[in-house]
């Protein structure tokens, strides 16, 4: 028998944690479903004058997404991985789920699955499902509005016979954001090593040591250029780092640092007690 | 079965709950740890379980050290601890979650041990009482077939005809590879039940010794007059419930309790009866 991984044990795991966590995380998808619907019921954009607000190209302004998008995501795929390891808190919770026979590199596995790859999928599956929904709403308003004038926006006389509804798949440029695939991971990664590392309130104080951790950063990296920028002056100009290589930058720093994340919940589920 | 060498535990370094202890256990025998409250036994058996870890000295279950937490290892431990947790399910979902982990489970054991103990079947686990829940966790264990079986106080909660199935259970549950190991403050329900007493105290281990051992060193008697003989002794009704050393082969059945009591008492009285 391997311990430390086999497929058909893993798979178990996989099943045994669903019949486990799925009731209440599929409560989660409905709720969050519901603050989606809210977000976007609140936010659609109102008729002015029978005209909707629209942007330079004639599509729907419906740029409230982004935002949306990413302060709920954040806070759903976080909250998620918050609790996974949660339990381990519980002396009576923890006995149970570290005799279970299955290796600790099964369970950790178990763990990124269904905080960073489940909840993240599922939240873009359903942000997608809501918007395209909105979308599809807005799209049939729109066949009952019929702009038979000209409206001026940024100066430009432009002539619109209805307005376009683009889902915002359609509208993001994935290609320019490649190199925010490992956000998420990454998001995920520190927050289920908060879920083993802390006791209780773990949401809280894994967001509080980020901002602390976050701070510390800034200001020894700060006090280092500062350091060693002394008494210089840039002579080249303005220091200009194209998407080139900024892209690239944020993928690999943003793996690194998920994977780095991983190895450490990794370590402290294997030295976990009881 | 398993092998103890030297191990050191502690929760911090002030307080320290095992400072070089040895101990060995076999097959084929049902344990019964006695001590008092704080003495270590829910930490000797999570030790044993892999739960925690010793800061030093050599600990093998089956082979294995059981901190490394193997599956191979995991799934011959049946560890039942005091307190447990379940989850919002029937029986039959956790049954099919989490017995497939086991290769040995027994199923038709399982549902005659369901039976027996008359845990409803319908009922979610988390709405039963403590005692069927301690019935259900007691019934699952056995049927996984672990060689290793680690129970914490497994009476708490249950009633008196409950008490007497599961010494029933328990004393059919033994085979020739199988180890059990009772940790209980209760010991009148390890009556009959025991083939040998673990007592630890202040660090160590105070006793260890088969029930036939014990009985064949120590006779267990009521006497009326005290006398210098008598090892220990404790007032009843008609006299004095006494232990004393059995130098005329009598026999007598063990009185665990005044047995605990007098080891307690002065360890070291005892001593010598058992190297």
């Amino acid at each position: 028998m391997n311990n430390t991984f086999n497929i058909k044990r893993f798979g178990l795991l996989l099943r045994r944690q669903w019949l486990d966590i799925g009731n209440i995380y599929l409560i989660s998808l409905v709720v969050l479903t519901a603050v989606l619907v809210g977000f976007y019921w609140f936010n659609l954009p109102t008729f002015y004058e029978g005209i909707p607000r629209m942007n330079n190209n004639g599509t729907l302004n419906m740029d409230f997404r982004y935002l949306v998008f990413a302060f709920v995501g954040f806070l759903f795929v976080t909250i998620e991985a918050s609790t996974y390891f949660a339990s381990l808190g519980r002396k009576e919770r923890a006995i149970v789920d570290l005799m279970l026979p299955s290796s600790t590199f099964e369970k950790f596995l178990s763990g990124v699955f269904y905080t960073a790859i489940l909840s993240t999928l599922s939240y873009i599956i359903i942000f997608y499902l809501v918007d395209l929904s909105f979308c599809k709403y807005m799209e049939s308003i729109s066949r009952n509005y019929n702009f038979n004038y000209n409206t001026t926006i940024e100066g430009q006389r432009t002539h619109f016979s209805t307005f376009i509804v683009n889902s915002i798949t359609m509208e993001i440029d994935f290609e320019e954001f490649w190199g925010f695939v490992f956000v998420p991971m990454l998001l995920t990664s520190v927050f289920l090593l908060g879920s083993i590392y802390f006791k209780r309130f773990h949401y809280i104080k894994t967001a509080v040591s980020i901002v602390s951790f976050g701070w510390l950063i800034c200001y020894i990296v700060y006090k280092i250029t500062d350091w060693m920028t002394k008494n210089m002056i840039n002579v080249k100009g303005d220091i200009i780092i194209g998407k080139d290589q900024i892209f690239p930058a944020i993928f690999i720093i943003t793996m690194i640092l998920t994977f780095a994340f991983w190895g450490i919940t990794y370590i402290r589920l294997r030295e976990k007690e009881a | 079965m398993i092998q103890i060498n030297n191990l050191n535990f502690g929760y911090s370094k002030r307080k320290i709950l095992f400072k070089n202890l040895n101990l060995q256990l076999s097959a084929g025998q049902i344990y019964g740890l006695l001590g008092k409250n704080g003495a270590g036994k829910s930490s000797l058996l999570k030790n044993l379980a892999g739960l925690v870890y010793a800061e030093s000295g050599k600990l093998s279950v089956l082979g294995l050290d059981p901190k490394k937490r193997h599956p191979s290892l995991l799934e011959q431990i049946c560890f039942i601890p005091e307190e447990f947790y379940l989850p919002s399910v029937k029986i039959s979902g956790f049954v099919k979650a989490n017995a497939p982990f086991y290769k040995n489970f027994n199923y038709k054991y399982f549902d005659e041990l369901i039976k027996e103990f008359g845990v409803p079947t319908q009922d979610r686990l988390i709405n039963m009482s403590y005692g069927q829940k301690k019935k259900f966790v007691i019934a699952f264990g056995l049927a996984t077939q672990a060689k290793l079986v680690i129970m914490d106080e497994p009476t708490n909660g249950l009633d008196i005809p409950s008490k007497a199935q599961f010494r029933k259970v328990m004393a059919s549950a033994l085979t020739d590879d199988r180890c059990i190991i009772i940790s209980t403050h209760q010991v009148r329900d390890l009556d009959n039940l025991i083939d040998t007493v673990i007592m630890l105290d202040e660090n160590d281990i105070a006793l260890n010794a088969s029930v036939e051992e014990i009985t064949q060193k120590l006779t267990f008697k009521r006497v009326k007059d005290l006398d210098n003989s008598i090892l220990y002794a404790e007032q009843s009704l008609s006299g004095y419930s006494a232990v004393m050393p059995n130098y005329h082969q009598e026999e007598s059945r063990l009185d665990i309790e005044l047995l605990f009591n007098a080891i307690l008492s002065d360890k070291n009285k005892f001593k010598p009866y058992f190297n």
